[in-house]
């Protein structure tokens, strides 16, 4: 085990060196030119040069590169061409919103989704079974954001039982913190527990089919016991992956939900920085992002350490 | 031309054939659903084609003073807030959704898939080079990564198509590259670069038509997901060019009158959802059709048959000699299709396992005998079920016992081994945790006398180092060494009766001496009775005292395993034994059976052996063939079939 | 005295599991330890041994399947580890092989007459007619009719199946057939049909075979000479009348006492005895 958590720490750190330079090198490829776009077009060409080199801009990529992922491992992811500010202040501002938002529709998808493809799997075909299916068929085909407008105007705008929008920080109390994350949270885990509870319900079905449940059921072990012990368990190998994909969908669609819930999250800052060709705010968010997924694939492929001794380095 | 039976490999004529893609689309037809799903893509691209002669008003046209209406004859879905025509609006955006859609998947497939199957097949370091590229993308969201694409390329509708098609190839890629290294272990690959066939040749014609399937089920399922990405990302304001008209804006348009309008938001929400849905059910339609039809079949919930009718004589006590007698057992499956009578896979099979003898239970693939031995322990899986006849164990009638008191006879009275010993074990728990289940459950071991019980058992089967790999996962045994583990188990607490189904089938010829000679030991030291199924004459020759031959789902003969293999009284048996190769004589031609085991849906109403029976006559067709005098023949007394050795 | 050698295997070494070392770095498995024997023309020659002994490699690596990490491979005189990865069509002509699972090695997607058609087309540049009319004379000659030839794999029986494998097989008319455990995923009653099949085919066009298998009495009917493999190396080879009446080497004794009969009568006797050389053959060096 200690060796596994060595090499899975290793390739993470390479995930992560890799990930930030794709996204560093993609950008490179757009014709926006910062510089020009700071100082106006048609400004004076030497004014352009002087300031290209100061920012170091006139550089070789690879040069560039190095030095803007060594700052970023001293704590250093630039300054905003929008903004001017340092971007890892405007990233930590940002931060929190979208690990709660992480942490909420997380924690629903996860819970909901296990429960959901456990109920429908154990007896294939039973009414239960043919509930979650149908529900999770819709809930595929329904738009995150648009069922987030909806459940607004059901919770928010009709019953008045939650705020319509905006984000309350834990500091400032947990209650109003929790009531703000209450309808972004369930309108992220409609996918997340719809793919997870499809795949979980596949998977029980395939082990209460294999042939070491066969065998065990012939050693009078009974019902209740094969599920806990034997059951359990090994549907959780293949699940847990899948688990972890949609947590890192989870983030992704996080940016439409802070948007329809006005919540200052990573997403939204993505976007902006977009539309404002805003690169060095771009690739730091995007690092940070990156490093959040590559933890959550860290925890699972420990996790399936930890569940599956045949992922276990001999 | 060698004569070695023409007539041995199907006369009759030939019926006509569907190819396979004519028979997935007929499967998918047969589901209302897919049908459905189907039509509605129809519909989607009939409504795009001819979007401008269906929509009843320019969709940028805006009429100030017909703003925020609700739906009047007028203005069928009502008006906007600066008063353009919602439906309108909704028949350009089905154009703009199906556009971009399709753009994006074509672009996806034709750069993702090619690039997969090559670098799947050919391997090394392209390979490599590939999946360093994948893997980047398993730690950046695909919407983040369409956000920096964007960001380099712009926005527009043919940007954001390709932004989400680079992000499709991708995941294509590394599909196609799946499929391909999948295919790339069948032998029919090796069997094509033997016979000299091209790389080209070998990928296009031989593996591209075996991925085009699941690729097609992808990218059908992927052209709904490419609709919600392209509305997030025209919500979210990076999408479209703000003249196309689509969905995802309209709907941005619409949060801002959420509080006054909430109408607005309806009718492009539900064309998201209708597109999105009508692509995965076809996508999951055509997944079904592909797949094994038996998949396709809801499976009932698990649930005992009815009751067959009790037994005339009511329970009683079995001879003291006696462990087990089966009377009159039937197990029927319902039919694939509504409506057809049930398949009965077991028809009137009755033995008698006797104390302390070791029973063999011969028959091919498909005569049932695994069955037999399932429903002893009330196993048969769902949806079949026991439907007649009766399982005298003890006082007991196992067929009438409820399922807990089953349970209490599993293991503990009756207990079963498996013919893949490994698949047997769950391989996430280890061999000593599983070991001492039945010990823990039935004799109610502590943890420690449990572990203790089990290294003894294991080292009483011949594990080497039992108290080390007592810790170990079945992954770190082989197939002789797990096939004593579960014999360990399977006498852990001491049962009457052991079931040992094709126990070595799985193993080398040597380790299966090892195995039968082993359970010989234990049969004696342990006072069991063994009922040991196999295909394997040989096997029963050298381990059984009597045998039970099984054909087509019934017993054809029973008998003392001297007299069964000196003189055979059915022909099946007879010819089975002549058929077997010997090792002792090499035979200038091996008699052979002609014709194959037929499935339960075609076995004949006489005798059903008749059709490869060398002795049959007309009578033996007439009617069902009682089981007379240890065999079900109706030439028994005539017919001399003694094998000369 | 056997015949002109057809097949030369000198010092065969076949490895798997090199040239990964850049990721985990798995060590090599070496399969096949140094094997060497003949196959002339027109005779049954089989590889016995149990599962991990190295006999499939060794048809694999005369197929150009696994890579040759040492030793040579001569048919004809020609060395066959030289051509690389590229083998020349002539040799491929010259050797066919059938595998052990009809199931895998016939592609479900494609016609019988696709997948036989294709090799007599690649081999012979035949018109599509020509074709046809050739793939319907193998299927008759492996004993199916002509209309199997628009049917798909899996609407045949397993032996059927095997039928398929071998007529394509034969389509490139070679010299030497590779059946690596032809009938091992088949019944009993389909077997011997298989093996007569292999038999007439043998006689007929003068066939030599390599016969694999984990089988005795399987081989006893096909073989003339038998070569015993355990763990990677040859470890007796004899025809086969004298190896099956006198084996000996303690394992090839093991592994022949080890095959049940299927007559009861001396079980007693042959247990013992099986038991004592069990205990031989772990005591024995060459082991």
């Amino acid at each position: 085990m200690r060796r596994l958590i060595l090499l899975r720490l290793g390739m993470s750190l390479l995930s992560l060196v890799l990930a930030a330079a794709f996204v560093f090198f993609v950008i490179q490829l757009s014709p926006v030119d910062p510089v020009v776009l700071a100082l106006g077009e048609g400004a004076d060409p030497r004014r352009l040069e002087a300031m290209r080199h100061e920012l170091g801009l006139d550089r070789p990529y690879v040069l560039q590169f190095l030095s803007w992922f060594a700052g970023i491992l001293r704590g250093d992811f630039g300054t905003s061409f929008f903004t001017h500010r340092a971007v890892l202040a405007m990233l930590g501002e940002r931060l929190p919103v979208t690990v709660s938002l992480l942490v909420g529709g997380g924690t629903l998808a996860i819970a909901a989704g296990l429960a959901a493809g456990f109920a429908a799997g154990l007896r294939p075909g039973g009414w239960t079974d043919r509930v979650v299916t149908s529900t999770v068929s819709l809930a595929l085909a329904v738009p995150g954001f648009w069922f987030a407008l909806m459940l607004g105007l059901l919770f928010a705008v009709q019953l008045r039982l939650l705020p319509v929008a905006g984000y309350v920080a834990l500091a400032d109390g947990p209650l109003l913190w929790l009531r703000s994350l209450v309808l972004p949270s369930l309108a992220l885990a409609l996918h997340g527990t719809a793919v997870i509870g499809r795949h979980t319900r596949g998977v029980v079905v395939d082990v209460l089919g294999s042939p070491f449940i066969e065998a065990i059921r012939a050693r009078g072990t009974p019902p209740g016991r094969i599920l806990r012990r034997y059951v359990l368990k090994n549907a959780m190998v293949p699940v847990l992956p899948v688990i972890g994909v949609q947590l890192a969908i989870i983030i992704a669609t996080s940016s439409v939900m802070e948007k329809v819930f006005v919540l200052p999250g990573l997403g939204t800052l993505m976007v902006a920085s977009v539309i404002s060709s805003d690169f060095p705010t771009l690739q730091g968010a995007i690092v940070v992002v990156a490093a959040m997924v590559i933890l959550i694939n860290l925890a699972v492929d420990l996790g399936l350490g930890l569940l599956d001794p045949r992922v276990r380095p001999q | 031309m060698s004569g070695a039976g023409t007539a041995a490999a199907g006369n009759g004529p030939a019926p006509a054939r569907a190819t396979p893609g004519r028979q997935v689309l007929r499967h998918m037809l047969a589901h209302r659903a897919t049908t459905l799903a189907l039509a509605g893509i129809v519909l989607m691209i009939l409504v795009a084609l001819l979007a401008p002669l269906l929509a009843p008003y320019d969709p940028n046209y805006a009429n100030v003073r017909h703003r925020h209406q609700g739906p009047s004859l007028l203005h069928l879905l009502g008006t906007d807030n600066i008063g353009r025509d919602t439906l309108s609006r909704i028949i350009y955006g089905t154009r703009t959704a199906v556009w971009t859609s399709f753009e994006s998947v074509a672009l996806a497939l034709v750069i993702g898939v090619p690039v997969g199957l090559l670098v799947g097949f050919r391997g090394g370091w392209w390979d490599r080079l590939a999946m360093r590229v994948t893997d980047i993308f398993q730690s950046i969201p695909s919407l983040i990564f369409a956000f920096a694409l964007i960001a380099v390329l712009g926005r527009g509708t043919n940007q954001t198509a390709l932004a989400v098609a680079i992000v499709f190839a991708v995941i294509l890629m590394r599909i196609a590259r799946a499929l391909a290294l999948r295919e790339r272990e069948f032998l029919y690959v090796d069997a094509a670069r033997v016979a000299g066939m091209s790389t080209a040749t070998i990928l296009f014609r031989e593996i591209l038509p075996n991925t085009v399937g699941p690729i097609v089920v992808e990218a059908a399922i992927m052209l709904g997901s490419a609709i919600m990405i392209i509305t997030m990302l025209s919500f979210l304001g990076l999408g479209l060019d703000a003249t196309v008209v689509d969905w995802g804006s309209m709907l941005d348009e619409a949060r801002n009158y959420q509080a006054t309008h909430p109408y607005l938001a309806l009718p492009p929400g539900l064309a998201i959802i209708f597109a999105v849905l009508m692509f995965n059910f076809a996508g999951d339609g055509l997944r079904d059709a592909l797949a094994d039809k038996r998949s396709t079949r809801a499976a009932a919930p698990r649930r005992r048959g009815p009751r067959p009718p009790a037994a005339a004589a009511g329970p009683g006590d079995l001879p003291a000699a006696e462990v087990i007698a089966v009377r009159g057992l039937a197990v029927a499956f319902p039919a694939a299709e509504p409506g057809r009578p049930p398949l009965e896979i077991l028809s009137d099979v009755g033995f008698t396992l006797r104390r302390g003898e070791t029973l063999g239970l011969v028959g091919e693939s498909g005569s049932g005998k695994s069955m037999t031995a399932l429903s002893l322990l009330g196993l048969v899986p769902a949806p079949g079920a026991i439907t007649g006849g009766e399982i005298r164990f003890g006082g007991r009638d196992l067929v009438a016992l409820p399922e807990a008191e089953l349970a209490a006879v599993r293991g503990r009275e009756i207990a079963m081994i498996f013919q893949d010993p490994i698949a047997g074990f769950s391989p996430v728990h280890t061999i000593g945790d599983q070991l001492c289940e039945p010990l823990r459950i039935h004799k109610g071991l502590g943890e420690a006398e449990a572990r203790a019980r089990v290294v003894d058992l294991l080292d009483l089967v011949g594990v080497a180092g039992a108290r080390e790999r007592i810790d170990d996962y079945p992954h770190q045994f082989s197939g002789g060494m797990a096939q004593r583990a579960s014999i360990a188990m399977a006498l852990s607490c001491g049962p009457r009766v052991l079931l040992a189904d094709e126990p070595t089938t799985a193993l080398d010829v040597t380790i299966q001496a090892q195995v039968l000679d082993l359970l010989g030991d234990l049969q004696k030291r342990f006072d069991m009775s063994v009922l040991l199924i196999t295909h394997d004459l040989g096997v029963v020759a050298e381990t059984c005292d009597r045998v039970v031959v099984m054909y087509a789902g019934q017993i054809v003969e029973e008998g003392a395993v001297g007299d069964v293999l000196a003189r055979p009284r059915h022909p099946y048996t007879h010819a089975l034994l002549m058929a077997m190769p010997r090792d002792d004589v090499r035979m200038a031609r091996l008699p052979t059976v002609p014709g194959a085991v037929p499935a339960p849906w075609a076995w004949p109403r006489g005798c059903r052996f008749m059709p490869r029976c060398a002795f049959a006559r007309p009578e033996c067709g007439a009617g069902p063939v009682p089981f007379v005098a240890g065999t079900r023949c109706l030439r028994a007394a005539e017919l001399d079939l003694a094998v000369a050795r | 005295m056997r015949g002109e050698p057809l097949l030369e295997v000198r010092d065969l070494v076949v490895a798997y599991g090199r040239g990964r070392a850049l990721f985990g770095g798995g060590a090599g498995i070496v399969a096949v330890k140094g094997v060497s024997f003949d196959i002339t023309v027109g005779e049954g020659f089989a590889l016995v041994g149990e599962s991990g002994s190295g006999k499939s490699t060794i048809g694999r690596a005369i197929l150009g399947l696994a890579p040759v990490a040492g030793g040579s491979i001569r048919f004809d005189g020609q060395d066959i580890a030289a051509f690389g990865r590229r083998i020349p069509l002539s040799f491929r002509r010259n050797v066919q092989v059938v595998f052990q699972d009809p199931r895998s090695s016939l592609n479900p997607r494609r016609t019988i007459r696709d997948a036989i058609g294709q090799v007599v087309e690649r081999h012979f540049a035949t018109s599509a007619p020509a074709t046809e009319a050739r793939v319907g004379d193998l299927l008759a000659k492996v004993g199916l009719a002509a209309y199997f030839m628009h049917r798909y794999p899996g609407e045949l029986s397993g032996g059927q199946r095997q039928r398929v494998a071998i007529a394509r097989a034969l389509a490139t008319e070679p010299r030497l057939l590779i059946c690596d455990e032809p009938v091992s995923a088949l019944d009993v009653s389909t077997q011997s049909q298989i093996l007569n099949l292999l038999a007439d085919l043998q006689r007929d066009l003068g066939l030599a075979y390599l016969f694999i298998s984990h089988d005795l009495a399987v081989v006893r009917q096909v073989a003339d000479v038998v070569a015993v493999m355990r763990h990677g190396k040859l470890v007796e080879m004899g025809a086969s009348e004298d190896l099956y009446r006198n084996p000996t080497h303690p394992y090839t004794r093991m592994l022949v006492s080890s095959v049940p009969k299927p007559d009861p009568r001396g079980r007693e006797e042959r247990r013992a005895m099986r038991v004592a050389l069990r205990h031989a053959a772990n005591a024995s060096p060459a082991a």
